[in-house]
């Protein structure tokens, strides 16, 4: 007997060289069984080995008919299998918190996972297929990709099944967002999704990536620069606005009642100035009534020699956080302390807003 | 037994979808578009002709099933070339019947990429 006929006798049903055999350990099924599998899908499995320096067990399953564990998901009626090596894990969001789950980080959708911004993209807009209702339940299947993360937002989740990957024809190997086909229980055909070539045709996935600071784009570590303590204030309907610490003279509060007019613009008599008023909702643009109170919080700034205020709704925190180097508008969305919050540059916000007020006001 | 066809988003127009035949998944193409004929209604039926193409079979969907007639050689007559985006262009020639004449298809060409074509 070769060695190579010997190395096969593990594959011989029945065979074992256990001491001890129990009812299910030990009785020669193991290897007959893989054996047997693989060979079924066209596949073969070699054995090389030798005395004290190892085994090498090399199985060789055909491509086009390998057999892989997939989810099963649900789009616009129809169901597609994603691989389950490609999927990390499945969120589900119901209820109210659907409606308000996906932020827009500039244009393109994100969702906060654990604190880290996922580049999200919707199976049905890649599909052009019409959009989900607002209300419904959100799935998001999380997806590696060449690796880079992303959620797709998928309609629901059907299944995980083990399918037997077929090829897709001539006619469609240009269409980049599937991989291939396979036949279901019931004999209709499911479409395979190809991550990757999702994650390419989705230009979200790469937008999302460059301006957020969360996940994978912290470890780029080139566009970050030392950690820098934040103010961060709130404003609106709860947007959080950062001020870097060096920005902020002091804070104040300021009895409303002492606020007057001038050429359109809220000021204070502060500390023998005129001192401006911004609402920081006129620098970030965002929308929704401020609390009525006696007093309004204020940041003061210093700008050109002069003072601002810079009216918040509300003090939150002070954190220390690591900044991306390019800032280039007045406002760089990042998150801060599990939070998307806006940066505020605000040398460049004072330029637009109160730039031109100090030439013309005179101290009386 | 053929299932339901299975729509391919963002699959080139001419393809209607997959169809599992016997276990083989095939891409059916429809011969109407694919020919750029108007579409047929909804309510009508639709045949489907399975060919052999070099990596594997193709569907075909066409209105109906005529009939299967045996032809020779010495019928038929080759196609003058035609302009691209004519139904002529699929057509390799025609067989001089009794009383009509009986076009051949060319199958190769309607199974080909029609994005590979272009150009």
């Amino acid at each position: 007997m070769s060695d190579r006929e010997a190395w096969h006798l593990i594959f011989l049903p029945g065979f074992s060289t256990a001491a001890q055999v129990t009812n299910v350990s030990g009785r020669g099924v193991g290897m007959d069984v893989v054996k047997t599998n693989v060979e079924k899908i066209g596949g073969t499995v070699e054995v090389v080995s030798e005395l004290g320096q190892g085994t090498t067990l090399r199985v060789r399953i055909p491509l086009t008919l390998a057999i892989v564990p997939a989810l099963l998901v649900n789009c616009g009626g129809d169901r597609y299998a994603i691989p389950q090596r490609e999927v990390l894990e499945l969120v589900r969001v119901d209820g109210e918190k659907a409606r308000t789950a996906v932020e827009l980080l500039h244009d393109a959708p994100v969702y906060r996972l654990r604190g880290n911004l996922l580049p999200l993209v919707n199976l049905r807009e890649v599909m052009a297929l019409p959009g989900r209702d607002e209300n419904d339940a959100l799935t998001i299947a999380v997806l590696s990709a060449d690796g880079q993360q992303f959620g797709l937002v998928v309609d629901g989740v059907v299944a995980t099944e083990e399918i037997v990957v077929k090829p897709l024809g001539r006619m469609l190997r240009s269409v980049p967002i599937f991989s291939g086909a396979t036949i279901m229980g019931d004999g209709r055909v499911a479409l395979i999704l190809d991550v990757a070539g999702i994650a390419r045709v989705s230009s979200s996935v790469s937008s999302a990536r460059t301006e957020s600071d969360g996940g994978g784009a912290r470890e780029r570590s080139a566009d970050i620069v030392d950690r820098v303590p934040l103010l961060i204030v709130a404003t609106g309907e709860d947007t959080r606005v950062a001020i870097p610490l060096a920005d902020v003279a002091r804070l104040e509060e300021i009895p409303v009642d002492t606020i007057e007019q001038t050429r359109g613009r809220e000021v204070v008599q502060y500390r023998g100035e005129i001192m401006p008023l911004v609402r920081v909702s006129e620098l970030v643009g965002t929308y929704g009534d401020s609390p009525v109170g006696e007093h309004v919080t204020a940041v003061v700034h210093a700008y050109k020699g002069r003072q601002v205020g810079i009216v918040v709704d509300r003090i939150v925190d002070i954190v220390d956080t690591e900044l991306p180097q390019h800032r280039d508008s007045v406002t760089t969305t990042l998150v801060v302390a599990d939070r998307v919050t806006e940066l505020l540059d605000v040398t460049q916000a004072m330029a637009g807003v109160v730039g031109s007020l100090f030439d013309d006001l005179v101290e009386v | 037994m053929v299932h339901e066809l299975t729509p391919v988003p963002q699959a080139p127009h001419v393809v209607q979808g997959l169809m599992n035949l016997r276990g083989l998944i095939l891409t059916a193409i429809d011969l109407r578009r694919r020919m750029e004929l108007p579409d047929r209604e909804a309510s009508d039926t639709t045949a489907s002709i399975v060919v052999r193409a070099d990596d594997g079979p193709v569907s075909l969907l066409v209105d109906r099933i005529g009939d299967v007639v045996d032809v020779g050689p010495e019928s038929f007559e080759p196609a003058p070339d035609a302009a691209p985006g004519s139904v002529m262009e699929f057509i390799t020639g025609a067989y001089k019947l009794e009383d009509v004449l009986l076009l051949e298809l060319d199958t190769k060409r309607v199974i080909a990429d029609p994005t590979a074509l272009a150009g």
